[in-house]
Formats: C-alpha cells, structure tokens, sequence
C-alpha cells in the first residue's frame, strides 16, 4: 500500500494530465475535427435547420418543427 | 439532512415547489404580447420577455468557447444573462437552503464553485461537433465533477453547495411547465397509439425482465433504466429516478447508457431506413419513438429529410408529454407497491449490515407478502414535488389551449423557465458527480446486467415502435395522413 502523501501526488498529477488532455482536444482537437468539409457541411446544415442535436426536451428545438405548428395536416 | 431535523420544518418537496412556481408566476407575469394588424386585416401577435437578457447559458460554438457567449468582438453579450441566471438560482436557492435550517454565507461560497463547473460542462458540451453527436451537458457535468472527487476530492468549501435532490426537484416541477397536454393530438391518433400505447408496454416489460429473469439487485436501477430507455432519455431518467428515489450513481449510469446508444442509434438508424426503402413518414416515427434523446432524434431525421424530421420530432414531443403520467405512475407504485414490500422485509429479517442495505430493495428475490399501508403513510411517502410538477403542466396546459394567445404567451415563458431548468439539472448532475465514487459505480456494472437490460429493452422497443408504426401510418392511417402542398 503506498502512503497517502504519494497516492494524493499520483492524483493530484493524473488531474493536470487529464486537464491539459482535455485543453488539448476541445480547443484544438475538435475544433479540426470540425473544419473537415464532411463535419462542416453536416453542421451547418443542422445549424441552417435551427437544430439543437443536443437538446433534452422537445421545447429547445424549433417550433417551426413539429407538425402541429407547420403546413402539415392529418385529414380525418 | 433529513427534513426531520429541519429546524423550520419545511420538507424540501415543498421548497422545490415553492420555488420553482415563483420562477413560472413570474416568467409567465414578465411576457408582454404586442398584438397588431396588417395590411389584410389579419391581427400579428409578437411577444417578448422581460427577463431574457438576464437569463442565459452559454450557447454553441466551433473554434473558440467565448463564441459560446456571443463573441469577443461583439463584446460577449450572452455573458450577463449567464451571470444573471447564476444570481437568479443563488437567490432563489439561499431562501430554500436558509429555511432548511442551513449556513446561507457557505452556501453562496459553494454555489459560485458548483456554478463555475456548470459552465465549464456547458462549454464543453457546446463545442458544435460534440453537440452535433448529442454528447449533452449532463455526461460534461458528470465527468468533470467526477474526476475531481475520484482525483483530488472534493474541498469542503463545495460542499453546503452539493443539493443534488433539491436542484433536481425544482428543475422537474420548472420542468413540468414545458409539458403541454394540449399538443398530445399534434400528430391524431397514429401519433397517440405510437408514443403512448408501445412506451408504456416497453416500460413494463423491461422493468419486468430486469426483476425475472435478469434479477438486478437494485429495482431503483432497473426502473431508471428501464425508463430512460423507452420513454425520452435524459429527461425521463431524471424524472423516474427522483419519483423511485434512486440512488445517485444509478441515474449516473442510466443516463451514461442512455448517451452511448443514443450516439450509435442516431447513426445507424438513417442508414437502414435509406437501405430499406422506408418511407420518410415511417422511418421519421420509428425513430421518433426509439432514440432517446429529443435533439438527437431531430438530428437522426434532418439525416432523412424534413418529412421524417417533423414527423420523428412530433412523436418525440408526444412521448416527451408522457413523462409526467410516467413519474407520477412510478411514484405512486413505489409507494404502495414496493417500498411496503421492502420495508416488510427490513422488519421481519435481521438486523441488517450494510451490505444487506444496499439489497433492501431487491424486488426480485422478495417473497414477502405486501403489507398494508394506510392512506396517512401514502401521502407521507408520496414524493410531494411530483404535484407540484402535475400542477405546473395542468397550468400551462390550460393557458396554452384556452387563453386568448395562450400559445405564444406560455411559448415565451419557457424560454426563459426552460433556461433556468437546464441550470438547475447541470447543476444537479455536477453534486451527483462530486458525490459519487467510481468504486461504487462498479458494483453496478457487475455481471453487465443493465448493459444487457437496455439492450434486450431498446431491441423489444424498436421492434414493437416498428410494428405499430407500420401498422399506424402504412395501414390503418395510410390515406388520412398526408402533407400539404
């Protein structure tokens, strides 16, 4: 068993890898990953198409969406 | 602390209401609606709201977080509404906390700590790549929040701030404002028979599997999982697991399952609709009323097109309105069915260790008889907040449908109320982070029982959304639903 001051360091370094890791890919990573024509294209249509692909409840999508509020009807 | 020890006797369901109805009143009293009429004759309604400047989180971005807030140049202009949404909460929060009988001075101190890490998931899950994969705020707030508690713990100064069940509480009864029977019909009665016949089977069933045959310890987990499975995800795991009173680390791993195979069906699903010939409307419902997630079910069908995007995000609104029947139904069957049960259990065995505690609830292996519980025990176990969040919805509901303009007025309340709610749950997911050790999560992944319980419940779900969708849309309804030119 190693001593508690060397398992708080051991931890301690695994935080500013995994901070630095992460600094990595969300400010350089992903924002490549998102300039590449195929990822582009897909995001800026979600965007033209006002969509949250991230949202929880149907209220943080558009409500140009849903069929009750567009030119849809369901003839009965 | 328990409500038992609070000084002022205020149990914390009724805080999170009171609380959380003083936001609605008030949002809904800040709407002002300009009605006026055009050239034809015709009456234009345009509505604002008083408090959307000061209420905002941080929004999407590409190459930089501060476009998050709405650029440098522009002089971050979303950065008051995320100060004014943290001072709104803090407020709001400190009065809750102080009438539970706690230091208000440590809590601030806390808040502002927990309302950092909040923006920090939010900033993480506003990158536009990780937001277009449907890697929600809620997994970023987890993760943070766990690797601080599992690498150099948490500092006490955090600690008055980590109200886990209260932030979750006034967030579901804000969230039951945005659920609107009134809508139910929006897709007549195909849409009903799919969002609202298959879920409630599937539900059953797969809490059934996982107590028969896969015999999972912990009816809580199996019942969360089981929810965010086949009703809507995130949204639903939060609402079952606070009706049920889960444990935290079982939401945690429900919501991570829920996440990881929301990514994958979001994929796969456009590609075998196209290969099969599937019609726009068909395939748009099928994934509708299978993918968890609302966004990434509206992602999925901007993949088919608009048809099966407006038909696939109506089913997903429909199933979105059953949350409440659904919270409502599991709390009401955990507290006459199996807390009865398992505290029938506690009586007649041993007394337990702490290992035996961690089983108490095993519906699975209980053979004891039901014990009869009286009305007054009902009512006092009955979680009290999922009133608040039935009579939220009723409200809106109501005003939505039957108020002169009711439907732009309660439109605009939720954007600002939706806003708020969102802070309360990524603020809620950060405690339940902070509070949970990785060893523990373990225990539940022993044996990859719920692994294997969403798998066995999403292949039932997608085969019976199928059947019915097929039979709604392609059969019965074939010649009544069409679009217009």
């Amino acid at each position: 068993m190693k001593p508690l001051s060397v398992q708080l360091r051991y931890r301690q370094w695994l935080l500013v890898v995994l901070v630095v890791f992460t600094i990595a890919v969300w400010l350089v990573g992903l924002p490549s990953l998102s300039a590449l024509p195929s990822n582009a294209a897909y995001l800026k249509r979600l965007d033209s198409s006002g969509i949250d692909a991230s949202a929880m409840v149907y209220t943080e999508l558009p409500p140009s969406m849903f069929l009750d509020a567009g030119d849809w009807v369901i003839q009965h | 602390m328990t409500d038992s020890e609070n000084p002022r006797r205020i149990s914390e369901d009724i805080l999170a209401i009171g609380i959380a109805w003083i936001f609605l009143v008030a949002s809904l009293a800040c709407v002002r609606i300009d009605r006026t009429g055009d050239e034809s004759g015709d009456p234009q309604v345009a509505a604002s709201h008083v408090l959307t400047p000061y209420v905002a989180k941080p929004g999407g971005w590409v190459d930089s977080p501060l476009e998050g807030l709405g650029g440098w140049d522009a002089g971050l202009p979303k950065l008051q509404g995320v100060i004014g949404s943290g001072l709104l909460l803090a407020a709001a929060f400190s009065v809750g906390v102080w009438l539970r009988g706690q230091r208000v001075g440590r809590f601030l101190v806390g808040f502002a700590g927990l309302f950092l890490l909040g923006c920090l998931a939010y900033g993480m899950a506003g990158q536009a790549l990780v937001k277009a994969y449907n890697l929600e705020y809620a997994l970023w707030a987890l993760a943070v929040a766990l690797v601080i508690a599992n690498t150099v713990g948490v500092p006490e100064w955090l600690r008055p701030a980590i109200q886990t069940e209260f932030f979750i509480k006034t967030g579901l009864v804000l969230l039951g404002s945005e659920i609107l029977l009134s809508r139910l019909l929006a897709l007549g009665l195909p849409g009903v028979c799919v969002a609202w016949v298959v879920t409630p089977i599937v539900l059953i069933t797969t809490f059934w599997f996982g107590q028969k045959v896969l015999r999972i310890e912990s009816p809580t987990l199996n019942m969360v999982v089981s929810a965010d499975m086949s009703v809507c995800g995130v949204s639903a795991a939060i609402a079952s697991a606070a009706a049920c009173r889960a444990k935290k680390e079982e939401l945690s791993l429900a919501i991570g399952l829920s996440l990881t195979f929301t990514v994958m069906m979001m994929v796969v699903m456009p590609a075998v609709i196209g290969v099969t010939g599937m019609s726009q409307i068909l395939g748009g419902a099928w994934m509708g009323g299978t993918i968890d997630s609302t966004g990434a079910v509206a992602a999925a069908g901007e993949m088919l097109g608009d048809e099966a995007a407006s038909v696939a995000v109506t089913i997903k609104m429909i199933q979105n309105i059953l949350i409440g029947v659904v919270a409502f139904g599991i709390a009401v069957f955990w507290t006459t069915v199996m807390e009865p049960r398992s505290s029938n259990q506690d009586t007649s065995d041993e007394p337990s260790s702490e290992a035996d505690d961690e089983h108490r609830d095993d519906f699975s292996t209980s053979t004891a008889p039901r014990r009869n519980v009286g009305l007054s025990e009902i009512w006092f176990r009955f979680p009290k907040f999922i009133l608040g969040f039935v009579a939220a919805s009723l409200l809106c509901s109501f005003s939505y449908g039957a108020v002169e303009d009711g439907g732009v007025w309660v439109s605009t309340s939720i954007g600002v109320t939706k806003t708020l709610r969102g802070w309360m749950f990524c603020l809620a997911f950060v405690s339940i982070g902070l509070e949970t050790d990785f060893r523990r999560l373990r225990h539940q992944l022993k044996g990859g029982k719920p692994l294997l319980l969403y798998a066995a419940g999403q292949t039932l779900n997608l085969t019976l959304t199928l059947a019915m969708a097929y039979l709604m849309f392609e059969v019965v309804f074939k010649d009544v639903v069409a679009a217009a030119p």
